[in-house]
């Protein structure tokens, strides 16, 4: 994460050490509910930035809960909560083609949404699928690649 | 102290006053409802004492104010019998306290609350991290130390804020601000200055701390008070028909509950414009270490349209940023519309003192009460409209009249004393609606008083010298004003509102008793004994005599301190000249009634002490005359500076219109037909001084009111005179305009401290003179005629109230009967001990209320009086030996028993007759 966010958004570097430091479920958490609270004292903006950081830890988190590890992951997820154990930092697997398709769809769509220009978000998007598709686990064979 | 500072102490004091609000809300909240509630039974006690003692919700504040003065001992004697002791002072005070402590402890938990589960999550720690090196450098740059970064990097907007406590303020970086540093850095750096100068000036402390008084308030207080209220009212709907106290309880019932509602709004809108208020501050401080103005441009909400808008921004923590531009570019738009600020003051003012007087222990505190938070206004006062005159004098701009703040103030105080009228529980108006005009004609005067005051003042400066020195020593000034009608209104004022507390028949029989002939058609006397109650208020009051030496010589002082012949300042010599105009008109008025006292003078003044009487009362009118012309003079003339110019003309006046009249009176004898106290032409002061004398402590205490209010009516208009400049043109040479002032405030001085008290009427009142006292004028106030369904309750209270003293009674007689033994005086050192407790109980019982019911009191009378006179009848005749008298009143003495018996069931059972 911190690699493709420090690709496409280097200033959000400092957000992705302190999201790491929450731990990954509470982060997903509270970027999904991402929203201005108006506070006393505060300088008053309302102004939302398009956070890189938010569009590509949501998207691949989408990804990952639809993946087959996403349905493992629930089933760890339960049971760590019963456990009341730390939620472990989730480890990508190799993606299919479909599966890095979707995540580059999603980024797409997410960082538009976001407010991000068009050109911006496929940039983005790139950089993610690129990273995701580096991502071989040590001692492996290359990602089955399934034609179609 | 640089006068950014200056004005954010103003809001400081306001939120100073806020707090104090709360805390007497608190205290009196707890006192009168919750405490009683929690600890006694509720009312029941006090509710058998009252209406046996003759007070009910339907009965009229006078009714209601004469049982409470002439049967107070009494009622608390009755209360302490039922253990609903009234509160005792430290009560609500522990109670109040412990309110505190919880607001203390929230305080110390809220950042921890705010920061909780990665809310903030430190950033830039570590000297090598970049970003940290930016922090301090920033926070080096505001001169704020010890203050931590964090970062919520779920929160995609580019703010911040900031919170904490003292030693531990935590600025928290909104994600998306971290995430544009690069891209704006102007913008960050705007960010972090604006939050660190919320934490260097106190703002996150002050915010913090009312939101935790405020919320340990809400709940331990309000809540409760408002539940117990409501139940109260639902109780007195639903017994309805049954009860006849409910239509009386309903006015002050809701009342309190739109108490509630109006603190509840009170504290929401203050502290939400105390806010906006500092953020302009802030803004101001960022750009002052830096921050691009360009950053505040970028923004627009679209806010400053429309009115709709504006009362929505009633309740925004953030003002539009069209305003704070506004405010950025130009300081003197800081102040801003005093409207809002004005009316919260005045409403939160007369709350807070309002309600600390009763639950302070005695009148002293109440005073010293009443002091603090006059002195608070004063500070607000003179931190908001007069900066925004110092501001504006100093840009050389026109300066800003007080009249507009003075009047919302004026509706806050209003406001507040409409709330809390105590007098007439039976209605929403108090008797006398129109005596709370005097609240807004003192704010008025004082808000316009005080403005010119700086706008006068700050002229006597150089030019490039803070306003500190100014605006503090015209806060101390503005205190003493405050303070002095803050107090009158509290100590008399809010009993004018009960309509004629104090009959003037009751002072016009006084008067005529003076003796010597009568007033011709008695015109004058009767007149008199209409406003003489009222004058003796302000005449011997020391505040009040100090708060009129500075209404005078606070501007005076200013116009001879260090003349600048560049600016239009009003000239003192001119000034001079209207207030010998004015007393030209008084000596006028004093030489017909010269002519009029001339034609009934009697040929010894010897006795005559109700001519003397007539005679200055008429030199009083003319002394008066002469302060009212002075002052509509010049505020009709001057363009500037009305009031202040007004009121040194009528202050000045009145020592020349004396001095004048001392004169004129002593030649009294020469004149022919003015002659009044002489008759043999010779230069004698001393016959007209005892008159004048007696003159002195009520012109000393009424010349700034109607000098004042003369100002008011006159000054309000536009003037007619287009080149009416002359008032306020430089003129005069120094040293004549020193002179002049030096002697004149001597003379003054000297009339003010030597004759400030009251030497009665010249000639000496005869013996005959009758004396008057409270119950004199009790005897005026009219019978309440109670419905024959309270008639009935108002007895069957008496009988419950009284019940306690009637068992007493008979178990005392039993035990003496149980004494005595079968025959003979069996043991007489308990014989003796039981009759002098009997004795005793019935002198108690002595004190008890009158029954409420003529012919059945005289029955009660009667028998207490036979009680005593059997008990003492029979110890003396223990004493004799003698054993056929004491068989005789111990006979006669159990007949009184029955007796008391018989009433008691009489008045429980029968209806009134």
């Amino acid at each position: 994460m911190a690699d493709v966010v420090g690709e496409v958004a280097p200033e959000e570097l400092p957000l992705i050490r302190a999201l790491n430091s929450v731990g990954y479920a509470d982060a997903v958490r509270r970027l999904r509910r991402a929203r201005s609270r108006k506070e006393p004292l505060g300088f008053g903006l309302e102004e939302v930035t398009a956070l890189v950081t938010a569009v590509v830890w949501i998207a691949v988190d989408e990804v990952l809960r639809e993946s087959v590890n996403g349905v493992r992951q629930r089933v760890a997820n339960r049971l760590r909560t019963l456990l009341r154990r730390p939620a472990p930092e989730p480890v990508v697997l190799p993606l299919t083609r479909e599966q890095l398709a979707s995540v580059h769809a999603r980024v797409r769509e997410l960082s538009v949404e976001a407010g991000l220009a068009e050109e911006r978000a496929g940039q983005i998007a790139d950089s993610v699928v690129a990273r995701l598709a580096l991502e071989l686990p040590p001692n492996t064979a290359p990602p089955e690649v399934t034609e179609g | 102290m640089t006068d950014a500072d200056l004005a954010t102490s103003g809001t400081t004091l306001r939120f100073a006053l806020l707090i104090l609000l709360l805390l007497a809300s608190t205290a009196s909240m707890i006192g009168d409802t919750i405490l009683p509630v929690m600890v006694t039974s509720p009312g029941a006690g006090f509710g058998i004492c009252m209406l046996a003692a003759g007070i009910a919700s339907q009965a009229p504040a006078t009714a209601v104010l004469k049982v409470l003065l002439t049967q107070d001992e009494a009622l608390q004697i009755c209360y302490a019998r039922f253990g609903a002791d009234t509160t005792p002072w430290w009560r609500p005070t522990a109670a109040a306290a412990a309110v505190v402590l919880a607001a203390a402890v929230l305080y110390l938990v809220l950042p921890a609350w705010k920061s909780r589960r990665g809310r903030g999550i430190p950033v830039g720690e570590g000297p090598e991290d970049e970003l940290g090196r930016l922090l301090s450098e920033l926070a080096a740059r505001a001169d704020v130390k010890g203050v931590r970064f964090t970062v919520d990097p779920a929160v995609a907007t580019t703010g911040a804020v900031a919170f904490g406590r003292p030693g531990r303020y935590v600025v928290r970086l909104h994600g998306g601000l971290l995430a544009r540093r690069y891209a704006d850095p102007a913008g960050f750096e705007a960010v972090v200055l604006h939050e660190l100068a919320h934490v260097r000036s106190g703002d996150v402390r002050l915010a913090y701390a009312t939101t935790a008084l405020w919320r340990a308030f809400l709940v331990g207080v309000l809540l409760p008070y408002v539940a117990l209220k409501a139940s109260f009212l639902f109780t007195a709907f639903t017994s309805g028909g049954g009860s006849v106290h409910w239509q009386g309880a309903v006015p002050f019932l809701s009342r309190a509950l739109i108490l509630a509602l109006l603190l509840t709004l009170l504290l929401t809108l203050a502290r939400a414009d105390l806010l906006r208020n500092r953020e302009l501050y802030a803004d101001l401080a960022a750009v002052r270490w830096g921050a691009s103005k360009s950053v505040w441009s970028r923004y627009d909400d679209g806010r400053a349209r429309g009115r709709r808008w504006m009362i929505g921004d009633l309740w925004r923590t953030h003002p539009s940023w069209e305003r704070r531009r506004r405010s950025l570019n130009d300081p003197t738009a800081l102040s801003g519309s005093l409207a809002l600020p004005m009316l919260l003051t005045g409403i939160a003012a007369l709350l807070t003192t309002t309600t600390l007087s009763p639950i302070l222990p005695d009148p002293a505190m109440a005073t010293v009460g009443v002091l603090v938070v006059a002195g608070v206004v004063a500070g607000i006062v003179v931190m908001a409209s007069g900066l925004a005159a110092a501001r504006a004098v100093a840009a050389g701009r026109r300066l800003p009249s007080g009249v507009r703040a003075g009047v919302w103030f004026g509706i806050g105080l209003l406001v507040a004393a409409l709330v809390l009228q105590q007098t007439n529980l039976r209605s929403w108006l108090p008797e006398a609606p129109e005596v709370l005009l005097v609240l807004p004609v003192a704010a008025v005067v004082t808000c316009w008083w005080s403005t010119e005051c700086v706008g006068l003042w700050v002229r006597t400066r150089t030019a490039d010298r803070p306003f500190r020195p100014v605006l503090l020593t015209a806060t101390v000034a503005t205190w003493v004003v405050t303070a002095a009608w803050l107090s009158w209104w509290h100590s008399y004022g809010s009993l004018l509102l009960l309509g004629e507390p104090f009959s003037p028949a009751v002072f016009l029989d006084w008067l005529r008793s003076f003796g010597g002939p009568a007033e011709p058609g008695g015109v004058v006397l009767s007149a008199v004994s209409e406003v003489f109650p009222h004058l003796i208020t302000v005449a011997f009051d020391p505040l009040w005599r100090a708060c009129a030496g500075v209404l005078l010589f606070y501007p005076l002082l200013a116009l001879v301190w260090r003349p600048d012949p560049l600016t239009d300042r009003p000239s003192v010599l001119r000034l001079l000249w209207a207030a010998v105009a004015g007393a030209a008109a008084g000596w006028g008025v004093m030489i017909a009634a010269m002519a009029y006292m001339h034609s009934w003078q009697p040929p010894s003044l010897t006795g005559a002490a109700q001519y003397t009487t007539v005679y200055l009362w008429l030199l009083f009118t003319a002394l008066m005359t002469s302060v009212v012309v002075a002052a509509a003079l010049v505020s009709w003339t001057a363009r500037r500076y009305r009031m202040v110019t007004g009121l040194i003309a009528g202050g000045l006046a009145s020592p020349v219109a004396l001095g004048g009249a001392l004169i004129i009176g002593s030649y009294d004898g020469c004149l022919g037909s003015l002659n009044t106290l002489s008759s043999s032409c010779s230069w004698n002061p001393a016959p007209i001084w005892d008159v004048l004398k007696v003159d002195v402590p009520l012109l000393i205490g009424m010349t700034m009111p109607a000098a004042a209010v003369t100002v008011l009516v006159f000054g309000l208009w536009k003037n007619r005179f287009r080149g009416g400049w002359w008032m306020t043109r430089g003129g005069g040479g120094l040293g004549a305009r020193r002179m002049a002032v030096a002697s004149l405030s001597v003379a003054v001085f000297f009339l003010v401290f030597f004759f400030g008290t009251w030497a009665g009427p010249a000639g000496g009142l005869p013996s005959t003179v009758r004396t008057f006292t409270a119950e004199d004028f009790l005897d005026q106030v009219p019978p309440f005629v109670e419905s024959a369904e309270l008639r009935r309750e108002q007895r069957r209270a008496w009988v419950a109230g009284g019940m306690d003293l009637f068992r007493g009674l008979v178990r005392d007689f039993g035990s003496v009967d149980e004494a005595m033994g079968a025959q003979g005086f069996g043991q007489p050192e308990r014989i003796v001990m039981a009759l002098r407790t009997l004795i005793a109980g019935v002198e108690r019982a002595g004190r008890y209320f009158p029954v409420p019911d003529a012919a059945e009191q005289r029955v009660w009378a009667e028998v207490l009086a036979g009680m005593e006179r059997e008990a003492t009848g029979a110890l003396n005749a223990l004493d004799r030996e003698d054993q056929a008298a004491f068989g005789e009143s111990m006979k006669r003495l159990k007949a009184s028993m029955e007796q008391m018996v018989d009433l008691a069931e009489r008045l429980a059972t029968t209806a009134p007759g």
